[in-house]
């Protein structure tokens, strides 16, 4: 048998088509299934819906499902077919035609109604407008353009300090706040990343810090990572107001650790691999006096004996910080504190000078005569004083002589031409038992170190007649170190400075030792301690050993 | 989603997620960044590197599970591993950055890199939670049949309604115009029913088709009994026919919150995989 079957449906386009289809078969299914021989789309149409048959010339229809067929309008699970029959599945119109020879069947299907009902509702999001794939590029050429193609067309083709509105800068690539101290040339990134794709270079560095001192001599230690470093290995940008130097210890340690290998023998520092477990005694730098010569030399903290130094002045601390006070001005015990002489210099780090007038001339009054309590030796010059005195006393021909700095010769009058006389002699003895009593008993001697000259008093210069030894209060302690007074504001002076009350001797060094700093200051990681690197005290770039080559090439 | 695929090869994939976050978080705390944590230090770098691969291999599944050709595992076991080695990315990633953030585009990178992560998150409860209510809703039927039932369920009524009044018709047929279903992405996945009908020429709300419903109910009466039949029919039929949208509605639902979750998953993939390049480009143009 051969069926001929013409499908009828409306395109796309909304235009009617008719479809011809032959099949020489005497078994034609219909249903949803693709495998079907007339393949049906409708949800009602069950994958398998129906079959025609061709048994015995005639055709039969069979249904396949429990829904059956609507054949002339009524629903049937099997029926014969004869000549201009209609039958519906779901909105299929079939309509048989049978040839007299009974050998041939058209069947014409009408889809031209088989158009889903639902159609108007959106019922996927698909349906909604809402596409993946054009989101998908939206997004990719928006990211593309936005964050990539402008900011390197307003980079790298048009100036650096272009600025047109609403198209995207480089400041989208921006990673992080930049330190106050580069903020005022934030907005131009070319100033450092010079170059793309290459680590920022010296040269930009350069730019502004021009002379940057080495860590160490270059000519004894010849190592090329210190001579040569890059500027952004240490000193990191985009981290906002945290600090630009990297503080890990493993920057020291990588050397350190055993910097005579590195030095080839030049240092001469120990090893050294962290601070609590491997960091020597504190080396400090004290003054010693040598003759009239001030020396320094260097003397290692050790707990069995404290470091001796020699500045000059006599100051027993005991006495000051007596707990039941010294005489005050008024009468009254005056209880001194550690603040009353050690105050801190602007920024707190170190501490101010000490000297006479700030410190010591409220207690220590420099008045040389009972009946004159408002005349005061000036302090630092002892000709001035010696004249005060003679003018004081009389001794008017004295005090004009002392201008040549040489008095009368009390002892040898005879060397004076045209020659002192007696009254100038009696004059000089006078003086110099003034003198005396001022300096080697009651007055200088009492914070200095005096010595009587006797060549120069004899030969009648009562200026050199006594030697003060100049006051040389050490500030420096630590040569290679750093100490902020102000980052340890929270501690109490004697909390390290704890030999200060005790202390009955000026020679005494009071400042603390390694083990003391140890109470508080460990390495990081240590629990209950204060984590502690290198550079808490350390500097590394140290002037004194010259300047970095920062332009990078080889020296 | 099949409960195997989270548990596939007894949680490999989450022994090995689990592993290398546990790795991660271990080496940020054992490690003490100079000046600050950040994705620029040894271990930033490192877990920058795992990450943007992880992100690339993640992504490669969308290009796996269509391949049906390939012996390289099942689709399963990608998947296993797609979902567990995409929540260790939420620790690698968020460890790389150093909780440096910004409004530029490396934090946007970030920014996608959660918006996927949480979206393929939803997707897995949505997956895990809707296809019993979905499948127990269709009660084994497409949604087109449901739709091809709307169908005789609105000729049923039409067919009902031939017996009323001229404005009764009116009513009948505005509720038919004015049934609301799906539409829009939020109509979708609301709950709320936007139908309407018209009733003596004034728009209202029928949510669920009670108003129209109602308002048939209230004419019922005992002195016409061939008209309170009438009634009676059309009231059943649009009682049926409300049932029907409710049920259509609930499917139109889960099938949007089953969908809902890649319409965002799949275009923010897209969007991570270009702010990644950009990003990787400019770490090393700006290195």
């Amino acid at each position: 048998m051969t069926i001929h079957i013409i499908r009828t449906r409306i395109t796309s386009n909304g235009e009617v088509a008719d479809g011809h289809r032959k099949l020489s078969q005497d078994h034609v299914d219909i249903g949803a299934s693709n495998e079907q021989d007339i393949q049906l789309d409708w949800p009602n149409v069950r994958l398998r819906h129906a079959s025609l048959e061709y048994q015995n010339n005639r055709l039969q229809l069979v249904a396949r499902s429990e829904q059956g067929v609507s054949l002339n309008g009524k629903t049937v699970q099997q029926a014969w077919l004869e000549n201009d029959d209609q039958f519906q599945i779901g909105n299929h119109h079939f309509r048989v035609q049978l040839t007299a020879d009974g050998l041939t069947v058209n069947v014409d299907v009408d889809e031209t109604t088989a158009r889903p009902a639902y159609k108007p509702f959106q019922t996927r999001l698909a349906d909604s407008g809402f596409s993946k794939r054009r989101w998908s590029w939206g997004l990719l050429l928006a990211i593309s353009l936005i964050f990539l193609a402008a900011p390197l067309l307003q980079r790298y083709v048009l100036a650096d300090d272009t600025d047109i509105p609403l198209l995207p800068n480089h400041s989208l690539w921006n990673s992080g706040e930049f330190h106050p101290a580069h903020q005022f040339f934030a907005d131009d990134c070319s100033q450092c990343h010079q170059q793309p794709f290459a680590q920022v270079e010296n040269s930009a560095c350069m730019t502004c810090h021009q002379e940057v001192a080495t860590h160490a001599d270059p000519q004894r230690f010849a190592i090329d990572e210190l001579q040569n470093a890059d500027c952004q290995s240490c000193h990191k940008e985009h981290n906002g107001r945290t600090e630009l130097i990297t503080g890990d210890k493993q920057l020291c340690v990588h050397c350190h650790e055993d910097i005579q290998h590195f030095s080839n023998g030049n240092s001469k520092q120990a090893n050294i691999h962290d601070w609590r477990l491997s960091h020597p005694e504190i080396t400090l730098l004290t003054p010693h006096w040598q003759q009239d010569s001030l020396e320094w030399q260097w003397a290692q903290q050790n707990a069995a004996q404290q470091p001796q130094e020699q500045s000059g002045l006599i100051f027993p601390h005991d006495v000051h910080l007596a707990p039941e006070g010294l005489d005050g001005e008024d009468g009254n015990p005056k209880v001194m504190q550690c603040n009353d002489c050690h105050q801190p210099e602007p920024g707190g780090r170190g501490m101010q000078d000490i000297n006479m007038e700030a410190h010591c001339d409220s207690c220590h009054r420099l008045d040389f005569d009972a009946d004159n309590p408002d005349l005061f030796v000036r302090h630092g010059d002892i000709g001035a004083t010696l004249r005060d005195i003679a003018g004081l006393k009389g001794l008017t021909e004295l005090k004009s002589s002392l201008n040549g700095r040489t008095a009368a010769a009390a002892k040898e009058p005879s060397l004076q031409r045209p020659g002192p006389n007696k009254r100038q002699q009696q004059q000089a003895l006078t003086l110099i038992e003034l003198a005396s009593e001022l300096i080697e008993k009651r007055g200088c001697v009492t914070c200095h170190e005096v010595s009587r000259n006797t060549a120069a008093l004899e030969s009648g210069d009562l200026i050199s007649a006594w030697n003060i030894r100049p006051v040389n209060v050490n500030r420096r302690w630590i040569d290679d170190a750093e100490f902020d007074h102000a980052g340890h504001q929270s501690m109490a002076c004697t909390d390290c400075h704890s030999g200060a009350q005790t202390s009955e001797h000026s020679q005494d060094v009071l400042i603390p030792s390694r083990e003391n700093c140890l109470t508080c200051h460990g390495n990081p990681g240590d629990s209950s301690l204060i984590d502690s690197q290198c550079i808490d005290c350390h500097s590394y770039h140290l002037p004194e050993h010259g300047w970095m080559n920062t332009t990078g090439e080889a020296q | 989603m099949h409960q195997s695929t989270l548990r596939y090869k007894k949680a490999r994939w989450l022994k090995i997620a689990t592993l290398l976050s546990t790795a991660s978080i271990a080496a940020y705390a054992w490690h003490s960044p100079q000046p600050v944590a950040n994705g620029g230090t040894w271990l930033g770098y490192t877990l920058g590197t795992i990450a943007a691969l992880l992100i690339v291999w993640l992504a490669w599944f969308g290009v796996r599970k269509r391949n049906y050709h390939s012996t390289s595992s099942t689709v399963q076991g990608w998947l296993s591993a797609h979902i567990y080695l995409g929540m260790g990315l939420l620790f690698i990633g968020t460890l790389h950055t150093g909780f440096q953030f910004a409004w530029n585009l490396h934090t946007l990178t970030y920014v996608l890199m959660c918006l996927v992560i949480s979206s393929g998150f939803f997707g897995i409860v949505v997956y895990v939670r809707y296809p019993g209510p979905l499948s127990s809703n269709r009660d084994n039927r497409s949604q087109a049949e449901l739709l091809a039932q709307l169908d005789d369920a609105d000729r049923q009524v039409v067919s009902c309604s031939q017996m009323l009044d001229e404005d009764l018709r009116a009513a009948v047929d505005s509720s038919l115009e004015g049934t609301s279903l799906g539409g829009n992405a939020w109509r979708q996945l609301s709950k709320k029913d936007f139908s309407s009908v018209v009733i003596n020429d004034k728009r209202q709300s029928n949510p669920n088709q009670r108003t129209v419903i109602a308002h048939f109910a209230a004419l019922l009466g005992d002195n016409d009994p061939e008209h309170n039949a009438n009634l009676r029919n059309i009231i059943e039929a649009l009682n049926r026919r409300s049932q029907l949208l409710q049920r259509i509605r609930k499917d139109i639902r889960i099938r949007a919150m089953l969908d809902i979750w890649l319409m965002l998953h799949v275009p923010a993939t897209i969007a991570l995989l270009t702010a990644l390049t950009a990003h990787v480009v400019v770490v090393f143009l700006y290195w």
